[in-house]
């Protein structure tokens, strides 16, 4: 437990205090947004929740490519002379003070005339003058306030939400169904036998004008479903389901004008009505996550290439090859190239998944997907976009697949429930046909009326639909509700090592060397608080020790190799790579970042792979009902380590490129095992999807993570058994639900078949089942959760 | 008994108007965001003001 201040606008501990008025900041970043509210007048941000900031990362040239007109145009929601409408994904809105400021941003640019926020999707609607401030403009005003905007194309997020078209067809449909159930009254309390010929069948004249709509909007669709279904030769759930759509509406509509009698218009509308909420309830999705994403949202929308001495900002498509491209620090290669100009050091560790930087010599290969660390690097392109090393891993079949969106149990127990309600009707029609065959239609009729499939239809969504709430409490998202019946089933689990089970950005950290007294480390905190790079605030974090007097005077940093400093008192100080402190190493693999005082080399901090807190004792508890495999792109310096923890060592694979990861998988399949693959970067984006389940572990889940089917919180990784504990167990609820459900068939069936089946008893028998088997699937799902999920 | 053409008559219409006024809701959008109104409900009146250059 630390004793660090905590910044007044972040909430992170203060390594070393930079104090404003009579606050304490972290680093210069949070301090000048507290500038720029206060000038503003807008304090009221940190009222409404306590630190309520982000630390603003310097996104350095990232936006340079909204200078290109082209691709600025492509933003817009709407342009004008006066007004620019547009709409910005901003990952980092987490809170009301975020709402509040955000929709205050005119303060801060007279020429933002509105902006509105919507927290759930992080978007925000902002309308501009494009004469007083450019998209550029607005672009770096949020990036300066600490939320960068994400530009993305807008169908990868948020597709297959309901749309306001279903919630219409919901409202009609309930509208409706309240209406006839209101009518159909007189007749349940049996006092239609007092009323007059002609207001009875005005009465029912009403009802089927009731059931019109339904039958024109939501009903057509199943029955166009079902259709469709048998067209292929398959039965799925919407089979059975029009079966008795058709079978009540057309008998409802001949009880109605041919017999002048109560009709089961009631019932019928109660069964679309029901459906409607299981869609509604099964539908659930998360606006502001991704599960769609291939490289093309990794990589950058538009570089800079060099014509004629000049930069110019192409967008990425147009790259051909012989471009010369300038790459900057923190750049993510584009293209396949070659290294023309100045020091490459590029971490792969997304593409390839090896955790060390590469210095690259010149004229040496580099490819796409990679991110330079160190100063700007000209490159001639070999490969357009779309053509290099990485991006042929989504011309594979694994990425042409449609993603399932029905269940399968569902649909196995519909061919079964259908074909079993077909024979039962064909034999009593039969029977019945011998025995008083003025009875046969009717019974036949109503045997299939009887047996119409709602409460077998609103297992599966509720079921489903409860448990992936569940786990989306829990921080487990998956694309949509089946994905649950998809996770029951795997056998085996492979797991990526870089990121994955280590920590990508965090080490285990030791110093190797002579023992440092206080002053020393306080001397290099200082110093390393004064750059961005990943190793210099881990080893801050390490020393933990707090800096309230300050003593450096002069500060450089050489990006990607090293820091030096001097302080007040004379000593110079250089923290960096054995090259930059000009020592001879043997490179055996490891990360080592050296100090120097002066002179004297005082040691190396060495950084190892930090496996995730839990890691071990996760896997003790998968191993026995599931075969673990781990799949790296790094070297095998970690073999040692990892085969005293996973039990069969022969499933431990190193330097596997990502196409070498899909075919694992494949393998694997081909022996009949159902694989879940759990990984975070673009290296395991083909094994992510060849996989039945693929699951990113993701430390900010907001951020890029390749196409998947679940994403789940870095710090919940522990809880996979619970999560696969749970899925086995609803599967076992939702078994238990068609079993209750078609008890009530049952009772139905042997109602239809002796001939006494009536409108009032269809219209009590199918809302009972109904809410019986919602209430039962929810109930269980809660008793489940709170003993696998809750209080972890 | 006749009267009852009348009263189901200006129910149904009455709940019909109520319908489309619910049609007419969704489609304007009101529905789309149903979390930030709740925020937003809970902010102070920003207080004119010039701003500094």
């Amino acid at each position: 437990m630390s004793d660090l201040k905590a910044c007044y606008h972040c909430g992170d501990d203060c390594h070393v205090e930079i104090k404003q008025d009579d606050k304490v900041f972290c680093c210069n970043g949070c301090k000048m947004v507290f500038e720029i509210l206060s000038e503003n007048g807008l304090n009221q941000y940190y009222d409404i929740e306590q630190k309520p900031g982000v630390k603003p990362v310097n996104s350095g040239n990232k936006y340079q490519f909204l200078d290109n007109e082209q691709i600025s145009e492509t933003f817009y929601d709407f342009k004008s002379e006066n007004q620019c409408k547009i709409t910005l994904f901003l990952p980092k809105i987490h809170c009301s003070s975020c709402v509040w400021l955000l929709e205050n941003l005119t303060l801060l640019n007279e020429g933002i005339l509105k902006s509105d926020v919507h927290f759930t999707k992080k978007e925000a609607y902002i309308s501009f003058n494009p004469n007083k401030i450019s998209l550029k403009g607005v672009t770096h005003l949020l990036d300066k306030i600490g939320y960068p905007p994400s530009f993305e194309k807008k169908e990868i997020r948020s597709k297959k939400k309901l749309n306001n078209s279903f919630f219409i067809k919901l409202g009609v449909t309930g509208f409706c169904f309240g209406n006839i159930m209101l009518l159909s009254f007189p007749e349940y309390l049996g006092l239609s036998n007092d009323f007059s010929e002609t207001i009875s069948f005005f009465l029912q004249l009403v009802i089927f004008g009731l059931s019109l709509p339904i039958l024109f909007m939501p009903a057509w669709d199943y029955i166009k479903s079902g259709y469709k279904s048998l067209r292929t030769k398959h039965i799925n759930i919407d089979v059975p389901v029009s079966i008795g759509i058709i079978t009540l509406y057309l008998k409802s509509t001949y009880d109605i004008f041919f017999e002048h009698n109560a009709s089961y218009m009631d019932s019928f509308a109660a069964f679309i009505f029901f459906l409607l909420i299981g869609k509604w309830f099964q539908n659930k999705t998360y606006n502001a996550l991704s599960f769609e994403r291939d490289y093309k949202s990794y990589f950058p929308i538009a570089v800079s290439k060099i014509e004629d001495e000049k930069e110019v900002i192409t967008p990425i498509q147009e790259i051909i090859k012989e471009d010369t491209l300038l790459v900057r620090n923190g750049d993510i290669i584009p293209v396949d190239c070659i290294l023309t100009e100045g020091n490459a050091n590029i971490d792969y560790s997304f593409v390839t998944g090896e955790s060390m930087a590469q210095p690259i010599e010149l004229n040496e290969k580099l490819y796409a997907g990679g991110k330079q660390l160190g100063t700007n690097i000209k490159v001639k392109v070999l490969e357009k976009v779309n053509q290099s090393y990485l991006t042929h891993l989504w011309n594979q079949t694994a990425f042409k697949q449609e993603e399932s969106s029905y269940s399968k149990l569902n649909t196995k127990l519909s061919k079964y429930f259908t074909i079993s309600i077909i024979v039962i009707s064909i034999i009593s029609g039969i029977i019945w046909f011998n025995i008083d065959s003025s009875k046969a239609v009717n019974v036949i009729v109503s045997i299939l009326i009887v047996a119409c499939p709602c409460a077998l239809a609103l297992a599966v969504p509720f079921t489903f639909g409860s448990t992936l709430r569940y786990f989306g409490k829990t921080g487990f998202y998956l694309r949509n509700a089946f994905t649950v019946e998809d996770i029951s089933q795997i056998t085996d689990i492979v797991f990526d090592k870089t990121g994955t089970i280590t920590y990508a950005n965090t080490s285990d950290i030791s110093f190797i060397g002579k023992e440092l007294n206080k002053e020393e480390l306080k001397s290099i905190v200082e110093l390393a608080n004064n750059s961005t790079h990943i190793l210099s605030r881990n080893i801050c974090e390490l020393i933990n020790l707090s800096i309230s007097e300050k003593k450096l005077e002069s500060f450089e940093e050489n990006i990607g190799k090293g820091i030096f400093g001097k302080f007040n008192n004379g000593d110079e100080y250089k923290i960096g790579s054995s090259k930059y402190i000009e020592l001879k190493d043997e490179e055996n693999g490891n990360t080592k970042v050296y100090i120097k005082k002066n002179q004297d080399v005082l040691g190396y901090y060495l950084f190892k792979n930090l496996y995730r807190t839990g890691f071990k004792e996760m896997i003790e508890s998968l191993k026995e009902n599931y075969t673990i495999h781990i799949l790296s792109g790094d070297n095998d310096q970690e073999r040692e380590n990892l085969e005293h923890i996973i039990p069969i060592k022969e499933n431990i694979h190193f330097n596997q490129k990502p196409i070498d990861k899909l075919k694992y998988i494949e393998s694997l399949q081909k022996t009949g095992k159902s694989v879940m693959m759990m990984g975070d970067g673009l290296n395991d984006a083909g094994a992510l999807k060849q996989s039945e389940v693929g699951v990113v572990l993701s430390e900010n889940i907001y951020n890029f993570s390749p196409a998947s089917d679940g994403i789940l919180s870095a710090k919940k990784l522990t809880l996979l058994p619970n999560f696969l504990t749970f899925s086995k167990k609803s599967i076992i609820v939702l078994k238990a639900c068609f079993a209750f459900s078609l008890s009530y068939n049952l009772i139905g069936l042997s109602i239809a078949i002796t001939g006494n089946l009536t409108p009032l008893i269809a219209a009590i028998l199918m809302p009972i089942s109904s809410i019986s088997v919602v209430f039962l699937s929810v109930i269980l799902i809660q008793y489940i959760y709170n003993k696998t999920l809750k209080n972890n | 008994m006749e009267i009852l053409f009348v009263l189901i008559g200006i129910s149904i219409s009455m709940a019909v108007i109520f319908l489309g006024l619910f049609i007419w809701a969704i489609k304007s959008g009101q529905y789309e965001d149903d979390y930030t109104p709740s925020v937003r409900m809970l902010f102070d009146e920003n207080k004119p003001k010039e701003i500094k250059k």
